[in-house]
């Protein structure tokens, strides 16, 4: 296994605050990766750094051999890592199938050219596109709801679309902001199974999730981010043992008697 | 530049001011419906045109005399800001913002074309009490209108500034601004903030219509060159941002000014040019919300 | 509205009536003659033109353009200033047209459509008084206010055949409907094809279209170059019909009208821009007894449409017609 993304010493700062400050990590091809920690531990800024939607002012991020530090988002996307969005993101006024269609998007865009004079390239992408829609929908789930409008659907189902969306898109990694935020303990599992499903079909998963139980299920690594900077990593099991980690989230240091 | 255009600064500067600081009393008004009700006005110039074109009414056609027509103008302003605010504002704010842009394009286009109907395209001065002839105050040459635009002007801005950080009111205004729901939940009553921020800027552009119709002139047109230019001042102030509106207003004002000496008939492509240069270098805007 | 790619695209009906609609529309002038109706048509056909050309900045891309008067000015001047001094004609005047004004697009895109809200919707406006203030003030090239007279349509000679002057209603009409006919099919097919889910990405949630390699930028510039495009054409058109152009082209007056048809029309439809140009022309001409109330009762009908059916007409009647069937 070899690393898909290498994260190297990333930093930022904001209003001379640093958000993250000096996070470097590995995900490997076909695993799934958790990134942790406790509220405001800058685990979503590290997300957009890694994806192009933040600057950072210090480090690297190479990813599938190619450094895309402060690329944009599109560009880093089509090299194949993809992300979702912590506060669920979909393309509102358009129906569930549609919103899933643009995320093949990412594998061929036409040119203007070949649009006006009607290649036969672009009525084959755009034929083909229907089938490659439904098969990703049956997997997520969302198969009855292809023709519904996505703002009418429910918060869990706007969730599993906004995976679709990024599913669609081909990516050999892609990274998924609280996936399991707001759902119940069933939609939690079948998120379970939906991650397992993806690692099984070869795609790389970094997660940041708050769910422990969700985490030590599906991660094969564990990162841990406390007050921007890593404090641990390593096997589940391993860091739901270590002091730091749960002194972070319980604030203070576990075994000591802290009296008031 | 030569001897005689050097002469001619102090001049060029104070009209500048004169007319920056107007500039500055209606982005004022824009500024603060954007930071509080989140809404872009493209009517907000038709409050101008609509409070010269009231001062005028009001001197002129019913002869009750400039003194009495500026404070009058202001008040109908008002109230109008309040009828609009409260018929088609209110339901603004909860509509993507196309929708407000477009709606109140077709506002402008309503009040703009009415004044016409009523007034007719003629450009009218205003009349005033004040003499004609030029005053000499030190390099500059001016009239008595101007310097009375000048200072109400300033005591007007130096009022906003006040009303904003003395009053109760004017500290409801800024909570709402920063986060309209906590205030909300600490007991502000956000639909009353709104009608009153509203009405303060419809009147604050009034005034500054009304002062500058004596200086120069009113004609029902002028409303959409007053839209465009609060929104430049408010894009290089920063959205939001009442200092920014002021420093923004009075920079676009002595820019203006200034470039007449060396064209005037580009002067007005000076705020277009600037505001595109601002979008380059400072997308924010000079100031930050404050 | 379900999958844009469904079933009902050639439906036997739709067909139908488009074949009606283009005979229709081909034999118009043999029917109505040289006259005030043929006219209108022409006219309908040039606001067709600017309100579909619009409709792919403002409805599909999501980004609302009030510059686009400027594109419009710019053609007409072109082709204007192309016959007047070097005596290209009309059919080399309407390709130049529509290149300058495009590439005109493309440098003010770059610099323009990289942000967004109101800070781009001001520049655009800012970009459209620019434009006009040069043109009022370069004297010596366009004779400022006075405008450019004199700009004739061609006459063309067809060995055997006899001559056609454009410079007869009946002829130019043809002309105008094939330039209307070309954008609005410009338009569906750019919107039908993948470049218009990317524009539906755009509008819809940037950032999660730029998460999935959608980027932002190309697909607004292609969606301002295009439109400019075919806005130019407008104007070439335009200055070869009335023989005149003046700065007023640049008017944001003339952005107001676009907008209007394209916001009442349905702006994101293909039928709702035509729909809106030929009212509102039609509308235009039987207000002008009423010339002053014209423009109020315009941005009545605005200001109300936005606020009681954003979606506009072509939407509203779709919802009528699926409420009686369903």
């Amino acid at each position: 296994m070899s690393a898909m993304l290498e994260v190297k010493g990333l930093s930022v700062e904001f209003g001379g605050l640093a958000a993250v400050n000096d996070v470097s990590f590995a995900a490997n091809a076909g695993a799934v990766t958790s990134v942790i920690g406790p509220n405001g531990a800058g685990k979503t800024t590290l997300f957009n750094m890694i994806s192009g939607f933040q600057r950072p002012s210090h480090g690297h991020v190479r990813f599938a051999g190619h450094d895309v530090t402060g690329q944009q988002p599109w560009r880093i996307a089509r090299r194949g890592l993809v992300r979702t969005f912590q506060k669920t993101e979909v393309f509102p006024e358009l129906s569930v199938f549609d919103c899933v269609r643009i995320g093949l998007l990412n594998s061929y865009q036409p040119s203007l050219l070949e649009v006006l004079v009607g290649s036969t390239k672009v009525t084959r992408f755009a034929d083909g596109a229907s089938a490659t829609v439904q098969e990703i929908l049956d997997l997520v789930g969302l198969t009855r709801r292809a023709a519904a409008m996505a703002r009418e659907l429910s918060y869990g189902e706007q969730r599993l679309l906004e995976i679709a969306v990024g599913l669609a898109a081909r990516p050999k990694l892609i990274m998924l902001d609280e996936p399991a935020s707001g759902l119940n303990a069933e939609e939690s599992k079948r998120l379970a199974s939906l991650i397992r499903a993806m690692q099984a079909g070869g795609i790389a998963v970094l997660l940041v999730e708050h769910n422990m139980n969700l985490v030590m299920t599906v991660s094969d690594l564990v990162v841990v981010l406390h007050h921007g900077e890593k404090i641990a990593q390593g096997a589940p099991v391993a860091v739901s043992r270590d002091r730091s980690v749960v002194a972070a989230y319980l604030g203070r240091e576990w075994g000591t008697d802290a009296v008031a | 530049m030569n001897g005689v255009m050097l002469s001619l600064l102090p001049q060029f500067l104070f009209n500048g001011l004169l007319i920056g600081a107007s500039y500055a009393l209606v982005a004022v008004g824009l500024t603060m419906v954007f930071g509080i009700m989140n809404i872009a006005n493209f009517a907000h110039g038709q409050f101008y045109m609509l409070g010269g074109c009231a001062a005028f009414f009001v001197a002129s056609t019913l002869g009750l005399g400039y003194i009495a027509a500026l404070p009058l103008s202001v008040v109908a302003m008002v109230v109008l800001g309040l009828v609009l605010e409260r018929g088609i504002f209110r339901r603004l704010r909860h509509e993507p913002a196309m929708s407000s842009v477009l709606a109140t394009i077709g506002l402008a286009m309503v009040l703009e074309n009415g004044a016409l109907i009523l007034w007719g395209p003629q450009p009218q001065p205003i009349p005033t009490p004040f003499s004609r002839l030029p005053l000499h105050l030190g390099p500059i040459f001016t009239t008595e209108a101007r310097l009375f635009g000048v200072v109400v002007t300033f005591v007007a801005l130096f009022g906003v500034h006040l009303f904003l950080n003395r009053s109760l009111i004017g500290t409801a205004m800024r909570a709402t601004f920063q986060q309209a729901e906590a205030a909300a939940l600490v007991g502000i009553r956000t639909e009353r903030v709104n009608a009153i921020t509203f009405a303060l800027g419809a009147g604050l552009a009034a005034l500054a219509g009304a002062l500058l119709g004596a200086i120069f002139f009113v004609d029902p047109t002028m409303g959409g060159t007053a839209t465009l230019k609060a929104f430049i001042v408010v894009i290089v102030g920063g959205l939001g941002s009442v200092p920014g509106s002021i420093v923004g207003g009075l920079i676009l004002g002595l820019a203006e000014s200034l470039g007449t000496l060396y064209s005037s008939a580009y002067k007005d492509a000076i705020g277009f040019v600037l505001v595109i240069l601002v979008l380059l270098y400072k997308p924010d805007g000079l100031f930050k919300r404050s | 509205m379900a999958s844009s790619s469904g079933p009902n695209r050639g439906s036997p009906a739709r067909t139908t009536a488009s074949i009606v609609l283009a005979v229709v529309l081909l034999v118009c002038p043999f029917v109505l003659g040289e006259g005030y109706q043929l006219h209108l048509l022409i006219v309908c056909a040039i606001f067709t033109m600017l309100a579909s050309s619009l409709s792919l900045v403002v409805g599909y891309a999501g980004l609302l353009s009030l510059g686009h008067a400027a594109f419009f000015g710019i053609g007409a001047y072109v082709s204007a200033l192309l016959y007047l001094r070097f005596g290209v004609s009309m059919w080399g005047g309407i390709p130049a047209a529509g290149i300058v004004s495009a590439v005109a697009a493309c440098l003010v895109g770059a610099l323009v459509l990289r942000v967004r809200g109101n800070r781009f919707i001001i520049t655009t406006v800012a970009f459209a008084e620019i434009m006009r203030i040069i043109v009022l003030n370069s004297v010596d090239i366009t004779r400022g206010q006075m405008g450019l007279p004199g700009i004739a349509a061609p006459i063309v000679h067809l060995p055997g055949l006899g001559t056609i002057d454009f410079g007869h209603k009946t002829a130019f009409y043809y002309v105008a409907l094939a330039g209307a006919a070309l954008c609005v099919w410009t338009v569906a097919r750019i919107v039908r094809s993948p470049i218009g889910w990317g524009l539906a990405a755009l509008r819809e949630n940037e950032s999660l279209g730029e998460s999935v390699g959608v980027s932002a930028f190309r697909h607004a510039m292609i969606a301002f170059a295009v439109g400019a495009f075919f806005a130019g054409i407008a104007g070439s058109l335009y200055a070869h019909y009335f023989n005149f152009v003046s700065p007023d082209l640049f008017l944001f007056s003339y952005t107001t009208t676009m907008l209007v048809m394209v916001v009442i029309g349905g702006k994101t439809t293909i039928l709702g821009p035509v729909l809106g140009a030929v009212i509102f022309t039609l509308l235009a001409e039987y207000l002008r007894a009423f010339d002053q109330y014209r423009l109020v009762i315009l941005g009545v009908i605005l200001l109300v449409s936005v606020l009681t059916f954003p979606k506009g007409l072509v939407d509203l009647g779709a919802h009528f017609m699926t409420r009686r069937t369903s």
